[in-house]
């Protein structure tokens, strides 16, 4: 039986869950390994929504990197970061709303997970235009409409 | 969620995993960010960060051309139709490019009467005056290569000047020079002993890498280390002798090399297995597969275009004539060719990887916040006020920001 870590989200909700998994937050790790996780772990700045949905990426990724060490043996030169499976259920587990997006961007700051770090992050600008990127930011515009017109004009280039 | 909310860092995060390509369409959100996709260290961490955005370049008689291969056809479909032009400062004409060496979205080409180093995706370009002319000395012309010395603030670009010798390298001209673009000046540096350069080079992490062979015809990987300033010896796959005519292009993070043993119609493509750590003393090679012809030939430039699907686009000789550009594939039914037309083997075309990217040179001085300090083509700030008419590019607006996972 391995070790439980027990995470309090910001409702008071308790998560438990191996401690492979809490393993995979850097912030967690560093508590374990001054031990002082007994107790429960208070997370007063993320959500039960965004803590269950950190856990589910955490034990996917602690799941598929031991198939993965069991597997070793089978992998061709390319092997290393080509699983397509993982990258499959990554693109899937980031189809989410706006707002759990960001929440899990910043739990993911907070609690150091690289990977879903980069994950969030990268999904965050992806299909958005200009125009939504400032709403969702709520960024004012801040040039007139000559200068912009002007920085537009310099985005013509031969890549598009 | 407003942007004053994300910690400080974050933003950063967000955004330096934008590609280039599109970061260019988010210069229009605020001025903030404009700003920031100018700031050198952003344009590092965007290098770190951003899933790569590999294309592939064609220099062709004198001009240079984005090929587009369709692999979804059978056979794949070969086009040279987008060019990416260079025009001249002064009076906008198209400039002809001689040679173009890649490094971190920058291109460093040799014009007639100047070096110049570019950066399509931003439309910037640095002239610089070559340190020897570009005329050949004693069938020996001066080559040039793009890289950077690695201190810990941040990357300073350098150009290491060389000769393409017919002969042994007896050092019966000057020394090799490098240029520094902190004091803008050339200075000698020490060159290697006896050997010939046989490939165009590439540039990985900084450094620079050419096949190479020594008086005992030798073939060898010689590596010129822009932080040490020192020329290193690596290996090749075995075997290393036998006439092996080979590419080297770049492949995610390691080299790779295209080969093809002189009358055979057997071509190898090898990749490192180094993590490509550049203080590795040693290369360690890995074969990725290998393609057969049918036929012998050799290949001349060429990289893998598509690393799942095994394809490699290239320029392949077979005789004394040069075919033109083909995809090979594992199997065959990759195989497609489009010939060049009246194309001589003294220039034969140059196919090599590039990276869009933020980088510009610095002259080692900080660019201000719209304008001011150093000015070079491109760099104008969208400060000019009245009635600009507002040209039809309001369909960027409704432009999406490309995917980023495949």
């Amino acid at each position: 039986m391995s070790k439980k870590i027990i995470f309090e989200s910001s409702e008071g909700e308790s998560f438990e869950v191996d401690e492979a998994v809490a393993l995979e937050c850097q912030t967690i790790k560093n508590m374990i390994e001054d031990d002082c996780t007994d107790g429960g772990i208070p997370l007063a700045n993320v959500n039960s929504a965004t803590l269950t949905k950190v856990i589910d990426y955490c034990k996917k990724h602690v799941e598929a990197a031991a198939a993965a060490e069991a597997n070793a043996g089978d992998k061709d030169i390319y092997g290393a970061n080509k699983d397509i499976e993982l990258k499959t259920w990554d693109e899937e587990f980031v189809k989410v709303d706006q707002p759990l997006l960001f929440d899990l961007m910043l739990a993911a700051n907070f609690l150091i997970i690289p990977g879903l770090l980069d994950l969030t992050c990268k999904t965050m600008m992806r299909g958005k235009t200009v125009l939504q990127i400032r709403e969702i930011f709520h960024i004012k515009k801040d040039y007139t409409d000559a200068e912009e017109a002007e920085v537009r004009k310099e985005n013509a280039w031969a890549f598009e | 969620m407003m942007i004053s909310d994300l910690p400080a860092d974050l933003l950063d995060e967000i955004l330096s995993r934008v590609p280039a390509t599109s970061l260019i369409r988010l210069r229009s959100t605020c001025k903030q960010w404009y700003n920031l996709f100018k700031d050198q260290m952003f344009a590092e961490k965007h290098l770190r960060n951003v899933p790569k955005q590999l294309r592939v370049l064609t220099l062709k008689e004198n001009r240079l051309f984005l090929p587009s291969v369709d692999l979804n056809f059978v056979p794949p479909s070969i086009e040279f139709s987008d060019e990416l032009s260079l025009n001249n400062s002064n009076n906008s004409e198209e400039v002809h490019i001689d040679s173009a060496f890649h490094c971190d979205g920058l291109l460093l080409c040799t014009t007639r009467d100047e070096l110049v180093v570019w950066n399509p995706c931003l439309g910037e370009t640095m002239w610089i005056k070559h340190s020897e002319g570009s005329k050949r000395v004693k069938e020996r012309k001066p080559m040039y290569a793009l890289g950077y010395e690695n201190n810990q603030s941040c990357r300073s670009y350098k150009i290491l000047m060389f000769w393409d010798c017919d002969e042994l390298y007896d050092g019966q001209v000057d020394g090799f020079k490098v240029y520094d673009f902190n004091s803008n000046a050339w200075r000698v540096v020490n060159y290697p002993n006896c050997f010939i350069m046989n490939s165009h080079g590439v540039n990985l992490k900084g450094n620079g890498y050419w096949n190479a062979y020594d008086d005992n015809y030798v073939d060898y990987i010689l590596s010129f280390h822009f932080t040490g300033e020192r020329f290193i010896r690596l290996c090749l796959p075995p075997p290393s002798q036998g006439c092996m005519y080979t590419s080297l292009s770049v492949v995610r993070e390691e080299l790779s090399v295209l080969r093809c043993v002189k009358g055979s119609s057997k071509i190898e493509m090898w990749v490192t297995t180094n993590k490509m750590d550049t203080s590795a003393s040693e290369l360690s090679w890995s074969k990725s597969f290998t393609m057969n012809f049918g036929f012998p030939v050799l290949v001349y430039t060429g990289l893998l275009i598509d690393e799942d699907k095994k394809v490699v686009l290239c320029n392949t000789i077979v005789g004394d004539h040069l075919r033109g550009a083909c995809t090979i594939g594992e199997e065959d039914k990759y195989y497609s060719e489009i010939a060049f037309e009246g194309m001589s083997l003294s220039q034969p075309p140059h196919i090599f990887n590039y990276v869009p990217s933020l980088v510009r040179i610095q002259e080692g001085t900080e660019l201000d916040v719209f304008g001011k300090s150093p000015r070079r083509r491109g760099d104008d700030p969208p400060t000019r006020r009245g009635d600009t008419a507002m040209c039809d590019h309001d369909f960027q607006f409704s432009q999406e920001i490309d995917d980023m996972m495949s």
